[in-house]
């Protein structure tokens, strides 16, 4: 109780504070190979059954009738990854990269709480701190400010109409769901002298709310000059935010952080199985849209990693409207150069009815927050994992390089 | 009541005074029974703070009003019986078919065929959809329309409260066509009402009980061959326990959420074929097992009555109504709201068991709306934004449906926020760039009269001219003082421009879109 306490005053303060001189430095000019985390939050809960595809398991094929993907080989059945789990047939595109050793599954990953309310899911994934219903700040806010580095103003950005809580802290953060429309609308003739007076309306940076003013205006200013070479044409319509974060990545802006939220995968009903439904019309949007991110950065996929999360998976059962329910356990992609892919990481639970958390989900073996930690401290340069998960001890899994 | 207890406190206090043979000085004396702001003359301060909050922002000469008209007439008269307003439903014409009943609504889009059963509800949901695109904007310019020009202003900040408590999401399905019923004929009639039957007629309805899937939920059985078929879908009952009712803390087990799912199995939607779009319960879909909700006991094959019975079971539960309280008093209040609120305001959902008129007078009449501290403090929505400054502009929707996309854009669009929890409420979610950005946008756009959607003549409102407009449209929009530095930047900013309405434009722009206009 005391520990977190007093870590959680210490991050409420702004724990730049605690490397006073560095985190006030002038921002450094936009350095090349920059490294660079993505995350993409699949909000809704993903059903991990069907993007990790246990076809080795017999209880997967007994508990879904209806909805789940066949085995490797058979009509619409799941691409064999190691002989036990397979990908979602959709996800195709992404099977290079895994062969190429840049894509890891994590499976049976998720929350040691709970819960299957989405949002207060949604929030203990964005704080690491399950259970703790009062934080106010996120393990990723939290991880940039204990890097104590300076960064460009297009440091942080997240690709989603309000700042994430998982961005929350003390930290600038740029947010917006079409980042290449970041500009004030205004009539030609008076755009000058309002953007003029806006700037001064909005200089004290002393609230959150002038504090946002502002770095909207400097933000707008800044993006007017930059140079766009992806074209955001060859990207499915759902992905069209990789598009974004893959030019900001290539114009060298600075990008440390890029988040991006996906919605639509709480699939009660019509969850449908290889072809048509609505996880198979997802997965299509993600796969394509992750393959042509990787295309597209080329050699700096070397400095990037993406995370595809969620806030728990789904039962293991199907209901009675071809969907699945709220549920527990779920899997993660881990996707880039850094990443020791090729792999399925975790430890399979099984899902016989007394394997199951509460006998009807997906057990959860490996804590999301191993995972969180350690693209931190292993990736973004967060100097302890303690800062991060203040309430938790992780255990790496090895997944970076 | 409240009065009264005062007046008693003030009288036992002249009496001590009295009695004394050395009496004090009055002045002494001040502070205990100083009178709180409800009772005595209001300052102009705080007559815009009970419009603020109260209403959505003053229309020009509002403030004047009430300060003379007092907080509690004020309220007596927003809590009081609705009188026609022929003007307002003049100006709601345009949107009409948004009020229209889901059966009128769909017969005039599919013509007579639907009726006959030879469509399948699934072609029907696909009809629907290609028709119904605008059917979203146009509810939302009824209560945009409402918003800025009903005098019934408690009502329709009520109304936009449970909009977001009762979450549904516009875009799914058939909810298209039971959205503008929902609002008008459902949430809207009981804004002031009793929680419990407003909880009542939310649950009997198409478009929660479609949103939430409970429409399809039924009791797991099997069919012949001894596999399961159909089944329990518990997303009503969950979201049901957790924001409509008890809250997350509200002390409920996983166990509590199955037994309210099989509770309401059977809670459903009529369809066309059977005889219209309406609810409808099921007994074929009820469950009729035992079940235990929150230690009460159900014995099963109560059918519908067990849900009512649930439903009057939540509505008069403790948690329900500290969980209500809690969020009346962020919403009025404070985004962190002062626990003397939160307690006052419980107190009073409990001993009128669920009266939304009295825990709403309790809290306006609470000494905690009345600090200082928590004036000019709280973030406006981006809806609040639009509506608050239309009113005190003069602003009005043009008959188009521009000013739903607007609202879009700023990020609040009226029923397409696709998670149960609605729209939030407080600073933390409201305050960042792209917001920011927008809002100053919105009011670049609106001051220079571009903004789609919207009928504004500036000069009527602000004919003031030279070295008048900025003291003038300051104080039409934020009272005063207003600060130093922001008269500054006004003068600067129209400095050398001869053009009335350019300097009005860019006048009203910057006040619109000041930090000190976002809050209020």
């Amino acid at each position: 109780m005391g520990r977190r306490s007093l870590l959680l005053s210490a991050s409420s303060l702004g724990l730049a504070a605690l490397w006073p001189g560095v985190a006030l430095a002038e921002a450094p000019p936009a350095a090349k190979r920059q490294r660079v985390l993505v995350v993409a939050f699949l909000r809704g809960g993903l059903d991990g059954l069907s993007l990790g595809v246990p076809h080795g398991d017999a209880g997967y094929y007994s508990a879904r009738r209806g909805i789940a993907i066949a085995a490797p080989g058979k009509t619409g059945g799941a691409i064999d990854l190691d002989g036990y789990f397979g990908l979602h047939p959709r996800l195709a595109p992404l099977v290079p990269a895994y062969r190429a050793g840049e894509l890891a599954l994590v499976h049976a990953v998720g929350s040691p709480h709970g819960t299957r309310s989405h949002f207060e899911a949604q929030d203990y994934a964005e704080t690491a701190m399950p259970g703790a219903r009062s934080v106010r700040d996120g393990w990723l806010g939290r991880a940039l400010v204990s890097t104590g580095r300076a960064r460009a103003p297009l440091g942080v950005v997240a690709l989603s109409s309000k700042r994430p809580l998982a961005l929350r802290g003390n930290l600038d953060v740029v947010s917006a769901k079409r980042i290449d429309r970041f500009a004030l609308r205004a009539p030609k003739k008076l755009d000058e002298r309002l953007t003029r007076g806006f700037e001064a309306l909005y200089a004290d940076n002393d609230d959150p709310v002038t504090r946002a003013g502002h770095n909207a205006l400097d933000v707008a200013r800044r993006l007017r000059d930059i140079d766009r070479s992806v074209d955001a044409s060859t990207y499915p319509q759902g992905a069209r935010p990789l598009a974004e974060v893959a030019a900001l990545i290539r114009a060298d802006v600075g990008l440390e952080v890029a988040w991006i939220d996906v919605g639509g995968w709480d699939t009660h009903q019509g969850q449908g199985n290889s072809e048509s439904g609505r996880l198979p019309r997802l997965f299509d949007g993600l796969g394509k849209g992750l393959a042509q991110f990787r295309a597209d950065l080329g050699e700096r996929f070397a400095d990037v990693v993406v995370l595809v999360m969620t806030e728990f998976g789904r039962t293991v059962a199907e209901n009675g409207t071809g969907g699945t329910d709220h549920g527990h356990g779920s899997a993660m992609l881990v996707m880039g150069g850094p990443v020791r892919g090729g792999k399925v990481y975790g430890k399979w639970p099984g899902l016989a009815e007394g394997s199951r958390h509460e006998k009807r989900d997906l057990a959860v073996t490996t804590d999301y927050r191993d995972v969180l930690a350690e693209l931190s401290t292993g990736h973004l340069g967060a100097p302890h994992a303690a800062l991060v998960t203040p309430d938790y001890t992780p255990s790496p899994l090895g997944l970076l390089r | 009541m409240h009065k009264l207890g005062r007046s008693l406190l003030v009288g036992s206090v002249f009496a001590l005074v009295g009695a004394c043979a050395r009496t004090p000085p009055v002045a002494m004396l001040r502070p205990v029974v100083a009178k709180p702001a409800v009772e005595r003359q209001l300052s102009a301060g705080e007559g815009r703070h009970l419009l603020n909050r109260f209403a959505f922002g003053p229309k020009p000469g509002e403030v004047e009003q009430v300060v003379k008209l007092g907080a509690v007439a004020w309220l007596d008269a927003q809590l009081g019986p609705r009188a026609p307003d022929p003007a307002l439903e003049q100006a709601l014409t345009p949107y009409r078919s948004a009020m229209e009943a889901p059966e009128a609504l769909v017969a005039r889009w599919l013509g007579g065929d639907w009726q006959d059963g030879a469509m399948r509800d699934g072609e029907i949901r696909k009809e629907i959809k290609d028709r119904a695109k605008d059917q979203l904007a146009r509810i939302a310019l009824t209560e945009l329309t409402r918003h800025i020009q009903s005098e019934r202003q408690l009502e329709e900040v009520m109304v936009d409260f449970w909009t977001n408590h009762f979450n549904v999401f516009g875009r799914k399905g058939l909810v298209r066509i039971f959205a503008g019923d929902f609002i008008e004929r459902t949430l809207r009639p009981h804004a002031l009402g009793r929680f419990e039957e407003l909880l009542v007629a939310t649950a009997r309805h198409p478009a929660m009980l479609l949103y939430l899937d409970n429409a399809r939920s039924r009791a797991p059985r099997e069919n012949a061959s001894g596999e399961p078929r159909g089944g329990l879908n518990e997303n009503y009952a969950r979201e049901l326990l957790e924001l409509h009712t008890l809250g997350v803390d509200g002390g409920y087990k996983q166990g509590d959420v199955d037994a309210l799912a099989r509770i309401l199995t059977g809670f459903s939607v009529r369809r066309p074929k059977e005889g219209g779009f309406g609810f409808m319960f099921r007994p074929g879909a009820h469950d009729g097992s035992e079940k235990e909700l929150l230690g009460q006991h159900f014995a099963g094959g109560g059918g519908e009555e067990e849900g009512l019975r649930a439903l009057s079971l939540l509505a008069r539960h403790p948690a329900t109504a500290r969980h209500i309280a809690t969020k009346l008093c962020a919403r009025f209040v404070a985004d962190e709201p002062p626990p003397a609120c939160v307690e006052a305001a419980t107190r009073s959902y409990r001993e009128s068991n669920g009266e939304i008129a009295r825990v709403l007078r309790t809290i306006a009449l609470h000494d905690s709306f009345w600090q200082t501290s928590v004036q000019n403090k709280k973030l406006k929505t981006p809806l609040e934004l639009v509506v608050s400054s239309a009113r005190a502009l003069g602003a009005r929707p043009d008959g188009s449906l521009g000013l739903a996309k607007v609202l879009e854009r700023m990020g609040e669009p009226v029923l397409l926020e696709s998670v149960p929890t609605g729209h939030p409420e407080s600073e933390s979610e409201w305050a960042d760039t792209s917001g920011l950005l927008s809002r100053m946008s919105y009011a670049s756009l609106l001051g220079a009269g571009r903004l789609p959607g919207v009928e504004l003549d500036l000069e009527k409102v602000l004919s003031a001219k030279g070295d008048e407009l900025v003291p003038r449209a300051s104080a039409l929009l934020l009272g005063a003082p207003v600060r130093e530095r922001t008269v500054a930047t006004l003068k600067n900013a129209v400095a050398g421009l001869d053009d009335p309405e350019a300097r009005r434009a860019i006048v009203v722009a910057l006040l619109v879109g000041s930090p000190e206009y976002q809050r209020q």
